[in-house]
C-alpha cells in the first residue's frame, strides 16, 4: 500500500465532498473530529453543534468494479446539548472533540463520543423488520380490549426500510476539570482512557460513576508513557521522550511551539507520532533521548509566529494520523492545505482541499508555498495563506489509501487513482 | 469562529490571505532567536511586542466559555520567561557598580567601618555615601557627585535601599537579590482539597521550581475519585499570584533603564509625578528628585 503522490506510480484524485458549498459557515457546523472505524466501511464526524454524522461505504457495485463505494449519510444523531455550569457560570460546549469507534461485538455498531466534560457510548443499530400482528394492541399501537380478543396469532416479522437508530447506553460525566481533549479505548475492549489537559481518567464501560484518575506534569515538548500492564501505579513504569532542546533556536515562543497536540500511535504498535506546531515527529518506543525522524510541515510559520501568538493561531492543534501500513503519515495546515510524509522515500506532498479542485476522479495538484525569493507560478506566498482555513482533523482508512480530510464544514474524501 | 477576537491594536493587520498590507512595520516577524542579538534594542523592541501581546491576552475579561488549560498555561510561561529575562539584565546590568555583594550595603552599622577597608576598589561616590548613611541620604551635597554615567548605580542604589527597606520592616536577613513578586504557580494551591496537584507550569528546564513536588511522586498517584464535582479552584485562581501590574509598568517605562527591577516599581507608585528642579540642567535630575523622594520616605518611616 503506497502513500503518498508525486511521481507516476501513485496520485491521490477527489472522491467526494459532504458539506454546504455557502462562503457563509454556520458556526454549528464546522467539523470538529472525523473517524474511520476499524473496518474503514463507517466514517463518523462530529460537529461544533454537537451532532454526529456517520458515513456508510457503499457496497462496490459491479457496474463499475475500478471505482470505490462512495460513503453515504447513514445515521445523523444528536450527540451532546449545550450546558451551563452554574457553579462556575460558564457555558459547556456541545462541541464533540473526539469520536472513538469500539470494536464492533455484535450487529450493532458502538462509538464513544465527547466534548469537553461529558463522554458519551452510542449504539447504532439497524432495524430493517419489524414484528406485525401483535395480541394485545392494533398495529398504531392502541391497547386492544383483551375481552373482544377472540383468538391469538404469531407476530410476524415484515421487512420494512432501514432504520438507523442511535441510543445512548452510558453517560460518564464529571470526571474532568478541564476540556476533555482525546479518548482512547484499551485493547482490552472494556475499558478507555480519557484525558484533558491535565489528567488521564481510566474507565470501565460497564461503570458509569468511577474511574481512576492518573495524575501527571504537563510539561512541553515531552511525552509520558505509562505501561498499565505492569502496575496499576504509573510511576516506576513509564517511560519519557524528550527532544533536547537546541539552543540556537530559542525564542519567546519555543515552549508554545514545542507544546504537543496530538499524538498516535502506529498501528503496529512500535511507534508514536507526534504533532507539535510546525513539525510531526516519529518515535520509537524503545529510545526516549530523541525521535527517530522529524518532519516539517510548515517551517515557512517560524518567522511569523509573533503575528500568530497574536491571532491565537500559534495555539492551533493540529492532528497527525498513520496509514494502515504505518509507511506514510499525514497531517494539516493552513489554507485548506494537508501534507503527507512517505517514511521510505523521504517524499513529501502538499494537497489542498477547496471547491475549484473537486472535479470527479480529478487528480489532486501538489501545491507549493513559496519561502522566500521569486515566486514561481502556482506556488502561493507566505503572506497570501489564509489562517482562517485550517485542517486541523483527518483520518486515513485503516485498509486502503482513502483518506478524510474535514476542511472547516466540509468534509472532503480523497482516495488513489487506479492506474 | 475562525479569527479569536484578540487582535489587539498592535498594528498588525490579519493575514487573511487577501492582500492586505500592513500598516506598520513587523518587528514581530523577524526571525527571532538565531540572527537577532539578545542585546540589541530590536530584541527588545520584539520582546515588548510579545510582552504587550501576552498581557492583553492575559487580562482580557472573563468570557463565557472556560478557556483552555493549555492555553492559559501556554501564556503565562511566556509571560514569565520575558519577566525572568528582564530582571536577570536588570541584575546583570546593576553587578559591575557593585564590587560587595549587595548584602554588604545592609550589614549593620558596626560592621560599616571593616567593610570599608575591605573593599578593594573604590566604590562610585554614591555607594560610599550608602556606606556611610545606610538609612539616610538626605544629605543634597552627595547628589553633585552623581553624574550621567551612574544611571546604573543609581538602580542598584536604589535596589539596596529597598533591600534594607526590607530588613528594617520584616526584620529578617535581607532577601535573595532576587525578589520574586510573581510566586511560582505551582505554589498556590495550598487551599484545594485535591492533595495531589502536579506542577501546572514547568520551567524551561523540565524541572519544577521549589516548592513543586517533583514529577515522580506527583505521577504515581492513582486514586478512585467519585464522580461528584472535584474541588479544583477555577482557572483563573491559579494566576492570582501573577502580578501583572509589575508588567504594565514595565511596559511604559521600558525606554528609562533604571528602576527596571520590579520591586523598585512599587515605590515608583508613591512618587509624585516629576517637575523641574533646580538641577533641571542634569539630565538624571528627575531622577535625583525620585531618589530623593523615596529617602524622604524611608527616613520618615
Amino acid at each position: 500500500m503506497a502513500g503518498v503522490g508525486g511521481g507516476n506510480d501513485f496520485q491521490w484524485c477527489f472522491s467526494q465532498v459532504k458539506g454546504a458549498i455557502d462562503e457563509d459557515v454556520a458556526e454549528a457546523d464546522i467539523i470538529s473530529t472525523v473517524e474511520f472505524n476499524y473496518s474503514g466501511d463507517l466514517l463518523a464526524t462530529g460537529d461544533k453543534g454537537g451532532r454526529v454524522v456517520i458515513f456508510q461505504r457503499e457496497q462496490e457495485s459491479k457496474n463499475r468494479p475500478h471505482s470505490r463505494g462512495e460513503y453515504n449519510v447513514y445515521s445523523t444523531f444528536q450527540s451532546h446539548e449545550p450546558e451551563f455550569d452554574y457553579l462556575k457560570s460558564l457555558e459547556i460546549e456541545e462541541k464533540i472533540n473526539k469520536i472513538r469507534w469500539l470494536p464492533q461485538q455484535n450487529a450493532a455498531h458502538s462509538l464513544l463520543s465527547t466534548n469537553d466534560k461529558t463522554i458519551k457510548l452510542w449504539k447504532i443499530s439497524e432495524r430493517d423488520k419489524k414484528a406485525e400482528g401483535y395480541n394485545l394492541k392494533e398495529e398504531d399501537g392502541r391497547l386492544r380490549d383483551p375481552f373482544r380478543i377472540t383468538s391469538l396469532r404469531v407476530p410476524v416479522l415484515q421487512p420494512m426500510d432501514l432504520m438507523v437508530e442511535a441510543s445512548p447506553r452510558r453517560i460518564f460525566a464529571n470526571a474532568h476539570t478541564y476540556h476533555i481533549n482525546s479518548i482512547s479505548v484499551n485493547s482490552d475492549h472494556e475499558t478507555y482512557l480519557s484525558a484533558d489537559d491535565l489528567r488521564i481518567n481510566l474507565w470501565h464501560l460497564e461503570i458509569t460513576d468511577r474511574s481512576f484518575s492518573i495524575l501527571f506534569c504537563s510539561s512541553k515538548g515531552t511525552i509520558r508513557l505509562c505501561d498499565m500492564r505492569a502496575a496499576a501505579l504509573c510511576d516506576r513504569h513509564t517511560k519519557f521522550f524528550e527532544e533536547p532542546e537546541d539552543p540556537s533556536s530559542r525564542s519567546f515562543f519555543s515552549e508554545i511551539i514545542s507544546s504537543i497536540s496530538d499524538v498516535k500511535f502506529s498501528h503496529s504498535g512500535r511507534y508514536m507520532m507526534t504533532r507539535d506546531y510546525l513539525s510531526v515527529k516519529v518515535w520509537d518506543l524503545n529510545m526516549e533521548n530523541r525521535p527517530v525522524e522529524t518532519y516539517q510541515v510548515h517551517e515557512y510559520l517560524r518567522s511569523k509566529l509573533c503575528s500568530l501568538y497574536e491571532n491565537d493561531c500559534i495555539f492551533d492543534k493540529f492532528e497527525c494520523c498513520w496509514n494502515g501500513t504505518d509507511s506514510a503519515i499525514m497531517t494539516g495546515s493552513y489554507n485548506n492545505f494537508f501534507r503527507m510524509f512517505d517514511r521510505n522515500t523521504r517524499r513529501d506532498i502538499t494537497l489542498e482541499a477547496s471547491r475549484e479542485s473537486s472535479k470527479p476522479r480529478g487528480i489532486l495538484k501538489p501545491r507549493k508555498v513559496c519561502t522566500g525569493g521569486k515566486r514561481k507560478k502556482d506556488e502561493i506566498s507566505v503572506d497570501s495563506l489564509d489562517f482562517n482555513k485550517k485542517i486541523l482533523h483527518t483520518a486515513w482508512h485503516p485498509k486502503e489509501n482513502v483518506i478524510a480530510v474535514a476542511a472547516t464544514n466540509n468534509l472532503y474524501i480523497f482516495q488513489d487513482k487506479m492506474n | 469562529m475562525l479569527f479569536s477576537e484578540h487582535t489587539n491594536g498592535v498594528g498588525w493587520a490579519k493575514m487573511t490571505g487577501k492582500g492586505l498590507k500592513r500598516k506598520l512595520p513587523e518587528e514581530g516577524d523577524l526571525p527571532e532567536g538565531a540572527t537577532v542579538q539578545k542585546g540589541s534594542g530590536l530584541y527588545s523592541a520584539q520582546r515588548q511586542s510579545v510582552l504587550n501581546i501576552s498581557l492583553d491576552k492575559y487580562n482580557r475579561g472573563q468570557r463565557l466559555l472556560e478557556p483552555s488549560l493549555r492555553r492559559s498555561v501556554l501564556i503565562a510561561n511566556t509571560l514569565r520567561q520575558i519577566q525572568e529575562e528582564i530582571r536577570q539584565e536588570a541584575s546583570d546590568s546593576g553587578t559591575p557598580q557593585i564590587s560587595t555583594p549587595p548584602v554588604a550595603q545592609v550589614s549593620p552599622l558596626s560592621e560599616s567601618s571593616s567593610l570599608k577597608e575591605a573593599l578593594p576598589t573604590p566604590t562610585p561616590p554614591s555607594r560610599l555615601s550608602m556606606e556611610n548613611h545606610p538609612m539616610g541620604l538626605g544629605d543634597s551635597d552627595d547628589w553633585t557627585l552623581l553624574s550621567s554615567e551612574e544611571d546604573f548605580s543609581l538602580s542598584s542604589a536604589i535596589s539596596s535601599l529597598l533591600k534594607e527597606l526590607d530588613v528594617v520592616i520584616d526584620g529578617s536577613p535581607a532577601p535573595s537579590p532576587q525578589r520574586t513578586p510573581l510566586g511560582s504557580i505551582e505554589n498556590l494551591e495550598t487551599e484545594k482539597a485535591d492533595k495531589q496537584e502536579p506542577c501546572r507550569a514547568e520551567s524551561k528546564h523540565g524541572g519544577c521550581p521549589e516548592g513543586c513536588r517533583p514529577s515522580e511522586t506527583v505521577f504515581g498517584n492513582l486514586e478512585i475519585m467519585s464522580s461528584s464535582y472535584l474541588c479544583d479552584v477555577a482557572l483563573d485562581d491559579l494566576f492570582l499570584d501573577i502580578d501583572t501590574s509589575v508588567y504594565e509598568r514595565e511596559a511604559g517605562s521600558l525606554g528609562s533603564r533604571t528602576l527596571s527591577s520590579a520591586a523598585s516599581d512599587e515605590f515608583l507608585k508613591y512618587l509624585p509625578s516629576c517637575h523641574p528642579s533646580s538641577f533641571s540642567m542634569n539630565p538624571n535630575a528627575r531622577d535625583l528628585n525620585e531618589l530623593e523622594h523615596i529617602m524622604e520616605i524611608l527616613v520618615g518611616s
